[in-house]
């Protein structure tokens, strides 16, 4: 398991966008892919779990990725999430 | 085993299929599944009956869980998120049941079509529990049934 912390600088946070986008990231790899914010986890492959987590601007989540990619899925994840601009 | 589940529409408008809101992001919905409506009322009503799973905290996105399994979320309008909540409003929380034809969300059509768009995207999270659906793009009433799905 690997895990590596990033923060949202996108005004709207993750909303059905970004979220939409991150699901797709996260569904191309092998690994099981979740975020934690606020003391709650989700599945980065359920767009309703990446939702329901309510992450607004300026929220330090963390990315959690577990499985034989794990380390490419953890980078690629919370390098979507620092670069997302809407 | 041959169950079926209907959809009846969350606001009056017209349903159009999703590859005509012509959206890149909602064009290829993570594999889910629906419809868009044009809106032609500020209230939206719950589609099918259920629980309440998500209201997003900008209260353009609500989604609803059937005792099937089935999640449909309602996105009210595209871009409106960056709205951050103003023109929307909501009438239900997380963990609420519903029934069909409940009230669950408010868009202010003319402040929303001025900042973003009023289409409305209605989509099943739950592809894996589609069989088949069929969609009426003849309804335009509200609470007119406009999809009937088979479920897997």
């Amino acid at each position: 398991m690997i895990s590596k912390e990033v923060s949202v600088k996108n005004p709207t946070g993750l909303h059905a966008r970004p979220a939409t986008l991150l699901v797709k990231k996260a569904s191309s790899f092998k690994s099981d892919v979740s975020v934690e914010y606020n003391g709650k986890k989700a599945n980065v492959k359920s767009l309703i779990g990446v939702l329901s987590l309510g992450v607004t601007k300026g929220a330090n989540i963390t990315v959690i990725a577990n499985g034989e990619d794990e380390e490419v899925a953890c980078e690629e994840v919370a390098k979507l999430i620092e670069t997302l601009e809407e | 085993m041959g169950s079926k589940l209907d959809l009846y529409m969350p606001v009056a408008g017209k349903v159009i299929p999703i590859e005509e809101a012509n959206d890149y992001l909602i064009n290829d919905m993570v594999g889910g599944t629906g419809v868009c409506i044009i809106p032609e009322g500020d209230i939206f009503f719950a589609p099918v009956s259920g629980e309440v799973v998500l209201v997003s905290e900008n209260l353009n996105t609500i989604a609803i869980s059937t005792k099937e399994g089935l999640t449909i979320l309602i996105h009210a309008g595209l871009d409106t998120a960056k709205l951050m909540g103003r023109g929307f409003g909501t009438y239900v929380k997380i963990g609420d049941k519903v029934t069909v034809g409940d009230k669950i969300l408010y868009m202010d059509r003319d402040y929303v079509e001025l900042k973003a768009k009023l289409t409305t995207p209605i989509i099943i999270t739950t592809p894996e529990k589609v069989k088949s659906l069929v969609v009426n793009y003849k309804a335009t009433g509200a609470f007119v049934k406009f999809m009937e799905i088979s479920l897997a």
